[in-house]
């Protein structure tokens, strides 16, 4: 069996070819070492643009919305789970898009190593499946690969992705090493005062860029709530009460519908913990209704409908 | 008071090279925190930013990443320009305070420095001034150091931006080693270093590593664009299908625009009741979609086609017009901070290879 990167050339190609789709996006090498970008590829004779490796972090999902066309697109697990929240969602039509579903094994988080190689600048990088080798000017490192995946790969349980049209890759055994709401847990122990504080120091880096909202695919609403001006709902500033709005009604928005990609903790430039609102807003839907977002096409989602046997102790 | 502008920057004066060993850095720093408020990069929660130090303990010099620009120290991400209050019936409107004392600011790189030049030119050159700019940049002694690291985004030397350039500093930094040349540009940056012990006259040797040691910081930028009348370029291709392609991956956060040494763009908000309240402005980034709605609901700009076209055009066409230089110095930040690798060197290369449609 070829690599799932060859695969994924070998069918865009096809899909170009027989006008199945009128574009594949996917990804390509970035400028950057380590870094992959999102690529349009509309011409057959362009498809070995198209890269598959641990680089290839972004959410493209995030491109389906809005879209008009056939659309082939590379989704990694969580990327197809965010595909299924917006076809559930009717966001997406189902028919518009040709996925085609890539295994995955965990991104990398350039800040991790970025951490490590204490302030020396990675020039040229190389990978293959367990090993990261990073050059600079007078360094060369080797490093493990599973010691430098994104938090949500690390607890991710879903590499398989869900739905899929073709399967670039052979299917992964899933796991469960670590206790996916392990950080969670250990939050939730803490005192009200040491989660303030956790929580103030955290959003109160924010500066308002609105990169995890922009990178979130199931961030579609046309007009977000803190761009709304007349009235203005949320202030603008980086005061911590602006902050905490934003990022609180941000998690509770995607509450049932987040599928935990890490998009949003990988773009931030304030390398923020973000995830310890939407992972927790992720545990308490997980609770109350026992129920993973993204999975399947048949589930209408979950704070979308209502059953009689609902959980209802909240209300008081 | 010494106005700043880019067209009457202070008198640029040749003052013999000094030079300071680093181990006595520390000491001077701590000297000119009895006099001024400094400000220098520090590293704040893991980001490595210029930030008001209260010791010489807190500068980092060799931050693992490359630093915030330090915009902020002079166009603060949010400041309040006026505050307003109803009492007994009668409104009573305040401004901030000016600034009561001088300020330095250390170790700026050339770059940075020469962004403060352009928004300069922004802020203070046509009328009226922007006082709360203004207040801040001339009570503020620019201490810049020499970029003898580059990191591998940086492209300043293609866009006419010098790693040991000088421009708009009042006091220079060059590192060769053990010590540092320290060049006086200005009365004031002379002001600061003139009568401390730490200072020695530099040495014919010293001046010889600094010319190897600025060789090799220029010769380490590895980025080669030739953007040479990109401005004509820009009004030739305004609507080629080029800004359909190259806009598609952008997904409208503000990152590029928050990191930019340059940009500085700004929103305007009301804060409070009828009673009591501020008028504060804010950064702004025109990647946003609502950076140009206008009241009546309409919207010039309603893609990204459109956002990232204006971004390129004011950076390299409008800015030229009018001041007649690029508004982008080649920090690279953007290329590193974008979530999708959206790189404007690439950008750059695909403006000056179109051919109009």
């Amino acid at each position: 069996m070829s690599e799932p990167r060859d695969q994924i050339r070998e069918h865009a190609r096809r899909l170009l070819d027989e006008g199945k789709v009128e574009v594949i996006i996917g990804y390509e090498k970035g400028s950057v070492p380590l870094q992959s970008t999102p690529c349009f590829v509309r011409d057959a004779d362009n498809v070995e643009r198209l890269i598959w490796d641990s680089t290839c972090g972004p959410n493209l999902a995030k491109y389906l919305f809005d879209r008009e066309g056939k659309t082939g697109i590379v989704a990694k697990a969580c990327d197809a789970r965010s595909i299924v929240v917006g076809i559930v969602e009717n966001q997406i039509e189902r028919e518009d898009v040709v996925v085609i579903g890539v295994p995955c094994e965990g991104v990398i988080d350039l800040k991790k190593i970025d951490a490590v190689l204490d302030g020396k600048e990675i020039l040229e990088a190389s990978m293959d499946n367990d090993k990261v080798s990073v050059k600079g000017d007078g360094f060369e490192q080797i490093l493990s690969k599973k010691e430098f995946l994104c938090d949500s790969c690390i607890s991710c349980r879903h590499r398989n992705p869900p739905v899929y049209d073709i399967l670039a890759g052979d299917e992964l055994e899933e796991t469960k090493e670590s206790d996916e709401f392990e950080e969670i847990s250990k939050l939730e122990a803490k005192s009200p005062e040491e989660r303030w504080n956790h929580f103030s120091k955290e959003l109160g880096k924010c500066i308002r860029c609105y990169a995890c909202r922009n990178v979130c695919p199931l961030c579609y609403c046309k007009e977000c709530f803190v761009d709304e001006t007349m009235p203005s709902w949320c202030g603008k500033t980086t005061d911590l009460s602006d902050t905490m709005t934003y990022h609180i009604i941000r998690a509770l928005h995607i509450a049932g519908r987040c599928v935990d990609c890490g998009a949003c903790s990988r773009a931030c430039p304030e390398d923020i913990d973000l995830r310890a609102l939407t992972k927790k807003v992720e545990k308490i839907v997980r609770e109350l209704y026992d129920y993973e977002p993204g999975l399947s096409l048949e589930e209408l989602p979950v704070l979308g409908i209502f059953e009689q046997d609902d959980p209802q102790e909240f209300i008081k | 008071m010494i106005l700043r502008s880019s067209s009457n920057r202070s008198v640029v004066l040749k003052m013999k090279e000094k030079t300071i060993e680093k181990k006595d850095l520390s000491g001077f720093i701590d000297s000119l925190l009895e006099e001024y408020q400094v400000f220098a990069p520090t590293i704040a929660e893991g980001i490595p930013r210029f930030d008001r130090i209260s010791s010489s303990t807190q500068v980092s010099l060799d931050s693992p990443k490359l630093e915030r620009s330090p915009k902020e120290v002079f166009f603060p991400q949010c400041e309040t320009l006026f505050t307003y209050q109803l009492i007994d019936g009668k409104m009573t409107m305040e401004e901030p305070p000016a600034l009561e004392s001088e300020r330095v600011l250390l170790f700026v790189r050339p770059c940075d420095v020469k962004a403060l030049t352009l928004m300069d030119s922004v802020f203070t050159s046509w009328e009226p001034k922007d006082t709360n700019y203004l207040d801040k940049r001339e009570k503020t002694i620019i201490v810049g150091r020499a970029c003898s690291r580059p990191w591998s985004t940086c492209f300043c030397t293609s866009l006419g931006v010098d790693p040991f350039g000088k421009e708009g500093m009042d006091l220079v930094f060059e590192d060769i080693g053990d010590k540092y040349v320290v060049e006086a540009l200005t009365e004031r940056g002379g002001k600061i270093i003139d009568g401390s012990s730490l200072f020695k006259d530099a040495e014919k040797k010293d001046l010889e590593n600094l010319k190897e040691v600025s060789k090799k910081a220029t010769e380490a930028i590895r980025s080669e664009l030739d953007v040479k009348e990109i401005e004509k370029k820009l009004k030739a291709i305004y609507d080629d299908s080029f800004w359909g392609k190259v806009s598609e991956k952008c997904v409208g956060c503000g990152v590029c625009s928050y990191l930019c040494p340059v940009c500085h763009c700004f929103d305007v908000q009301d804060e409070g009741t009828e009673l009591k309240g501020k008028r504060v402005r804010i950064w702004d980034a025109c990647q946003y979609p609502i950076f140009t709605l206008h009241a009546s609901g309409h919207n010039p700009r309603t893609s990204s086609r459109e956002r990232i076209r204006q971004r390129m055009m004011h950076k390299f066409s409008y800015f030229i017009e009018n001041f007649g230089e690029l508004a982008c110095v080649g920090c690279g930040r953007c290329i590193k901070g974008c979530p999708g690798n959206m790189d404007i060197r690439e950008v750059l290369t695909g403006i000056m290879a179109t051919e109009a449609d």
